[in-house]
């Protein structure tokens, strides 16, 4: 049962205990907001069903079809139920965690999809903050794209509040992870923070 | 609740309807199952995990009993 041990639970795999959380950021909420609009057609769809049936198909609510009727209601909404809690595992699961030795992006694309992937601060060469669309600019989210050296893969935090303080954040803690060891510590050093609100 | 015992199929349709119903609930209990178990294993706060997880089943189980009873239901 090492899956479920309640009192080492790190957050990524061979997190450290030295290392240092700044910040954990998961998709915006606007992202959610929308798949839940598009989940929201169907319960639009089962309140029309029900307030249309009665008036152009009737016969439906007759014996013996009003049984197979209301079986499949009762399908369909135990499979809108499911597709919900689907949405919001799948929003919940994907998180990147920026540490003061790394960038975790664990990524949940799908059920039976789930990818870990570190990159060392040594290995950023270039942090980019993007904020693109009316949605994007109103919200203030965007994609922050992190390069590395040669071949090795680049990072991209898709739709992700603030991505201009994200990138900021990166490479403040990029300069700090470089600077010798006896040398001071900046004024700007970024403070550990737990979890992004938004 | 529904009595879950009073399934009885008498002719072909009704344990098509059955046979399809139990199916469709396989392949939801599949994916539900699936999905709780990446939940617990991967969330970072498992306490939260734990209760969505358990409201999520008595919501599954309800709606499947009173499928279930439907299903009884069928003459």
């Amino acid at each position: 049962m090492a899956g479920f041990n309640f009192s080492n639970h790190a957050l990524f795999p061979g997190q450290q205990s030295n290392e240092e959380v700044y910040l954990i950021i998961r998709e915006h909420w606007f992202n959610l907001f929308l798949k839940l609009l598009a989940w929201f057609l169907f319960i639009i769809a089962l309140i029309a069903m029900d307030h249309y049936i009665p008036i152009y198909a009737p016969i439906i609510l007759t014996d013996p079809y009003i049984t197979y009727f209301a079986l499949f209601k009762n399908i369909y909404i135990i499979f809108t139920t499911l597709g919900l809690f689907m949405i919001w595992t799948l929003y919940y699961l994907n998180i990147q965690i920026i540490t003061s030795r790394r960038i975790v992006d664990v990524d949940q694309q799908s059920l039976f999809s789930h990818r870990v992937s570190e990159l060392d601060m040594a290995k950023i060469e270039d942090v980019t903050g993007e904020t693109k669309g009316f949605f994007g600019t109103i919200f203030s989210y965007g994609n922050v794209y992190v390069q590395t050296a040669g071949t090795i893969e680049h990072f991209v935090f898709h739709n992700i509040p603030h991505p201009d303080k994200v990138e900021k954040l990166i490479l403040d803690i990029y300069e700090q992870y470089h600077r010798l060891p006896n040398q001071p510590l900046r004024d700007s050093a970024p403070a550990p923070v737990k979890e992004e609100d938004e | 609740m529904g009595n879950l015992s009073n399934y009885n199929p008498t002719n072909i349709i009704q344990a098509g309807t059955g046979l399809v119903y139990y199916l469709l609930i396989a392949a939801s209990a599949v994916f539900s199952i699936s999905t709780i178990y990446s939940l617990v294993k991967y969330s970072k706060s498992r306490g939260l995990a734990f209760v969505v997880s358990i409201f999520y089943l008595i919501v599954y189980f309800s709606l499947v009993t009173q499928g279930i009873a439907i299903l009884g239901s069928i003459k």
